[in-house]
């Protein structure tokens, strides 16, 4: 296994942040843009 | 612990098998929110197609992680530790004399199954199963609060113990202090 690395996308705190940032980032956007109010009608 | 299945070269994503699946997870609790959400606001006869939409989004972007973890993601088993065990910052200082005494405590304790160079080769080693992982290579791969976690909790399956009621958490830290010494001398 030498001069192998096996990489986590990152590690430690910030494989954390994305493991729960990335989802929560979507969810944010996707709940933004469905709470958003249509164009009035004319 | 358990060894990575499958060669590197099959590697594709930069993820591991758990943290795809931990995504996936909370994509699919999100798609189960707008999916609610929905519910509710056709119930109240309130526009509800976005938040179905939504919904879908997210379960669909939920089933490409899950598929993802299981084809192309490396198996990586990452035996869990409390969230916040992640941010935990070493207490004891990066000095030559901590480094010293955690390697005093890891010749003592550590090395009969983790090697003198940490590399898995101690002579206990090899009547394991699963054999001891090389720290040289794993420890950079994780934060130190979750090595301090695993020395002293010990890991589930694995002839690890935990080494909180024998060593003081100082004595635990320097230990951790060694073997990232370990792995950036290799």
């Amino acid at each position: 296994m030498d001069g192998v690395t096996f990489a986590h996308i990152a590690s430690g705190p910030l494989d954390a942040l994305i493991e729960l940032g990335l989802p929560l980032a979507v969810f944010a956007g996707l709940y933004w843009w469905s709470s958003r109010k249509g164009r009035p009608k004319p | 612990m358990v060894e990575p299945e499958g060669t590197p070269e099959a590697v594709i994503l930069p993820m591991t098998r758990d943290s795809a699946v931990q995504i996936g997870l909370l994509l699919l609790a999100g798609a189960l929110v707008f999916a609610g959400l929905a519910f509710y606001r056709w119930y109240r006869r309130r526009p509800w197609r976005r938040p179905a939409l939504s919904g879908g989004v997210m379960g669909a972007l939920s089933l490409v992680a899950f598929v993802l973890a299981f084809t192309v993601a490396i198996n990586v088993p990452t035996y869990p530790v409390p969230f916040t065990a992640r941010f935990a910052t070493n207490p004891t200082p990066n000095t030559p004399e901590a480094v010293a005494q955690g390697k005093a405590t890891y010749e003592r304790l550590c090395l009969v199954c983790h090697g003198a160079r940490g590399a898995g080769d101690g002579p206990a080693a090899f009547t394991m199963n699963p054999r001891p992982l090389d720290l040289r290579i794993h420890v950079p791969l994780h934060a130190e609060g979750e090595h301090f976690h695993w020395i002293s909790e010990g890991i589930p399956g694995t002839a690890m113990p935990g080494w909180r009621s024998t060593l003081s958490e100082t004595e635990r830290w320097q230990l951790v202090r060694y073997i990232q010494s370990l792995a950036a001398t290799r």
